[in-house]
């Protein structure tokens, strides 16, 4: 299985980076997340509704809808909160090593940041967790700033089947005015992109099939009392991850895999 | 296969119809917000997805569209209407469906289906369309209306019209595919503004049947080219579309839609068209005014299921329903002169009296709608969240049962009580009353031992 990698660039202020995380991972849920699962037996199951919440950003001016499920939006504001706390902690600390954005001022006097990334990732627990390794950890390269929405268990252990990396380009406008023309530019924006994830969801591409009862938990997240979005990951990426030498164990898995592939 | 294919039909009607209700819904500028149903107890929402059903919009769809695919093409439009009467297209939804292939094989068709409708609802919110005007309509700028019709022929969205193709779901019976073409540039362009034409809005006004004969060249014409705004506004003056003029000429006052309080335009304004035919130029408010705590929508309802009325006025609203292919349906407040108090009484008595003629009995608003009994009489079909008896006389229904009609009529029958000659209670004389009934006590009592001896004997 080929894991389907889909990157998103978008231009913000510094200020609008939570609502522009939000709104796109939270549309990418409610896509992504069904009904409790309710086993009859083994095999046939009967899966509850999925309930929206029309939800207006502070600093974008935009409404998107979500999964109207609490412990689900805490579970990813949690982690785009932590992302906007690196995000500042990055801009404020000189020392700290980031990215700079790629892209043009959007408007004149909007000050370069940095450029930042997080991704959305699903997949799948696998039953032989050492046969796809490979897979589960090539796009962001490891677990900087990684949380799991499930048990705390490491990406490593299952086969992602569709990544979602959104880029960043943070500036910082000064005046009112400017800020004023960033909420709706990046609105228009964000609209773009959603409306181009739409696009890409909805033309047949692989998902895991239905699983059996009991596996449930290789496929959903099962701890969300009223829905069961597909297994996901959040990873945050503020600033570049710094190469650190290798241990023992990392320098032996890589040769491993080195033999394996040839 | 037959059984299938009758699924995929089925999958495809409750679709379409859970499609424009979210996205009308959308428009509304209210919050929406439904809650997650973690288990299905006894009710099942299709597609795994919660969306409420407005009551006006399917009696709206039921009216206007006989057609879902893969049988037809289903568009659902909005525009854009100022004071001055200038209508902007702004966003056309399309469905559509072709041919299949056999060698597909893909079974979750279900399931993608719900993804593409979440993907609707997700859409909804991210045109300029919903940023820029959804929530800012106000009687004195704008408001949003929709119309839905059975082809793919959408009004030009002009220079800076974008297109995206929501979902394409392939399968054995057909390829489902769902386009959005919006606006980008919001300005009048001047074609659009359209030209108000009295004359033969008055022709067309005057000549019922004219109507009638209209509509197969309006469909004709709507399968055959795009629409200009102009042509919209002629069927709007004749009964097709409701339209809101600031005009000062009696023409763009009976034309312009009468509505406050910000509920939508029903059936009862919709049979204004008709009515206002026969009424003074003067704009009346009608019931659909005055309403306000009644029960929402109670009269398009009643125009879209009672096929009973099958008075002069019920054929013009069936010859109306097919001609409004183009109806423009309110969603927002709508400008409307404000009738003055002093002019308002006796047609609020009016109206009221006839509001009392036609009542709804029962509302029951259904989850699953493949567990409704269809009700002959109301030729309910299973799409349908909303069951009601219709009266065409209060107390005179078979379904509420002879009994509790006959004690309405003893009801009305009942003699007046403050009546001269009425026994006033507080000048009888209790000791001559007490004796008379301990006398038929006693006379009972005798009867009820002589019944005794016989039955012991």
């Amino acid at each position: 299985m080929n894991v389907r990698q889909n990157e998103l660039r978008l231009t913000v202020e510094l200020r609008q980076v939570t609502d522009a995380v939000e709104c796109i991972f939270h549309s990418l849920l409610l896509h992504r997340t069904l009904g409790r699962f309710q086993y009859n037996d083994e095999k046939t199951f009967s899966i509850g509704s999925i309930g929206i919440k029309e939800v207006n950003c502070e600093q974008i001016d935009m409404t998107y809808v979500r999964v109207n499920s609490t412990e689900l939006a805490m579970c990813v504001d949690e982690d785009i909160r932590q992302f906007k706390y690196e995000v500042e902690e990055a801009t404020c600390s000189g020392s700290i090593p980031r990215r700079t954005p790629t892209v043009g001022s959007p408007t004149d006097s909007a000050v370069p940041l940095l450029s930042a990334q997080i991704g959305l990732q699903f997949y799948t627990k696998s039953k032989k967790p050492n046969s796809v390794i490979g897979t589960a950890v090539s796009w962001f390269g490891g677990a900087t700033g990684a949380t799991s929405a499930g048990s705390g268990l490491s990406i490593d252990e299952g086969t992602s089947w569709e990544e979602w990396k959104l880029i960043l380009d943070v500036f910082r406008v000064e005046s009112i005015d400017e800020l004023q023309k960033m909420r709706q530019r990046v609105a228009d924006d964000i609209g773009e992109k959603v409306l181009d994830i739409c696009e890409h969801i909805n033309h047949n591409h692989y998902t895991p099939k239905m699983p059996s009862r009991t596996e449930i938990p290789e496929v959903f997240e099962t701890r969300f009392s009223d829905c069961q979005p597909y297994l996901f990951k959040i990873r945050r990426q503020a600033v570049p991850k710094m190469e650190s030498k290798q241990t023992f164990t990392q320098a032996a898995l890589s040769r491993w895999r080195d033999i394996v592939a040839a | 296969m037959e059984a299938d294919f009758l699924s995929y039909k089925k999958f495809l009607k409750f679709f379409s119809v859970r499609m424009v209700q979210s996205l009308i819904q959308s428009r509304l500028g209210d919050e929406v917000e439904s809650k997650c149903s973690p288990y299905c107890i006894n009710t099942m929402d299709w597609f795994n997805m919660r969306v409420d059903e407005l009551g006006e919009i399917s009696a709206y769809l039921k009216s206007n569209i006989k057609n879902y695919p893969p049988l037809s093409t289903l568009t659902l439009e909005f525009l854009l209407y100022t004071p001055s009467g200038q209508c902007l297209p702004l966003e056309a939804w399309i469905l559509t469906t072709s041919e299949g292939s056999e060698d597909c094989t893909r079974t979750e068709l279900y399931h993608e289906m719900s993804t593409l409708l979440r993907s609707v609802i997700v859409s909804a919110r991210m045109t300029p369309m919903h940023r820029l005007y959804v929530k800012k309509q106000n009687q004195e700028t704008f408001v949003i209306m929709y119309r839905v019709f059975e082809n793919d022929i959408s009004s030009d969205m002009g220079k800076g019209k974008k297109t995206r193709k929501i979902g394409e779901l392939t399968s054995k019976f057909g390829t489902i595919s769902l386009d959005l073409h919006y606006r980008t540039s919001m300005h009048f362009e001047e074609p659009e503004i359209a030209p108000i034409t009295p004359v033969e809005d008055e022709k067309e006004m005057e000549d019922g049947d004219k109507t009638v004969v209209d509509e197969s060249s309006l469909q004709n014409k709507t399968t055959s080219e795009c629409v200009p705004i102009a042509d919209v506004k002629k069927r709007k003056a004749s009964g097709s579309v409701e339209s809101a003029t600031s005009g000062g000429s009696s023409m763009s006052r009976e034309a312009a839609p009468r509505f406050i309080l910000g509920q939508s335009t029903s059936s009862e304004d919709s049979r204004h068209s008709d009515l206002q035919n026969s009424c003074d130029d003067d704009h009346k408010p009608s019931l659909a005014d005055l309403r306000n705590h009644s029960f929402p929508f109670v009269n398009l309802l009643q125009s879209a299921y009672n096929p009973a009325n099958g008075t002069k006025k019920n054929a013009s609203s069936t010859s109306l329903s097919k001609s409004w292919l183009f109806r423009i349906f309110f969603l927002g407040p709508i400008f409307s002169d404000s009738p003055k108090p002093s002019e308002e009484a006796p047609v609020v008595e009016k109206v009221a009296e006839s509001f009392r003629a036609a009542k709804i009995d029962e509302v029951v608003f259904e989850e699953d709608e493949e567990e409704e009994l269809p009700i002959d009489s109301m030729e309910l079909s299973e799409d349908s969240f909303v069951h009601f008896n219709q009266l065409s006389e209060f107390g005179a229904a078979p379904s509420l049962g002879n009994e509790l009609g006959d004690y309405l009529k003893q009801l009305k029958t009942a003699p007046d009580m403050s009546d001269p000659g009425d026994i006033d209670i507080c000048k009888v004389d209790l000791k001559t009353e007490l004796e008379k009934i301990n006398i038929q006590t006693a006379n009972f009592n005798n009867f009820l031992k002589h019944v005794n001896s016989f039955s012991d004997e």
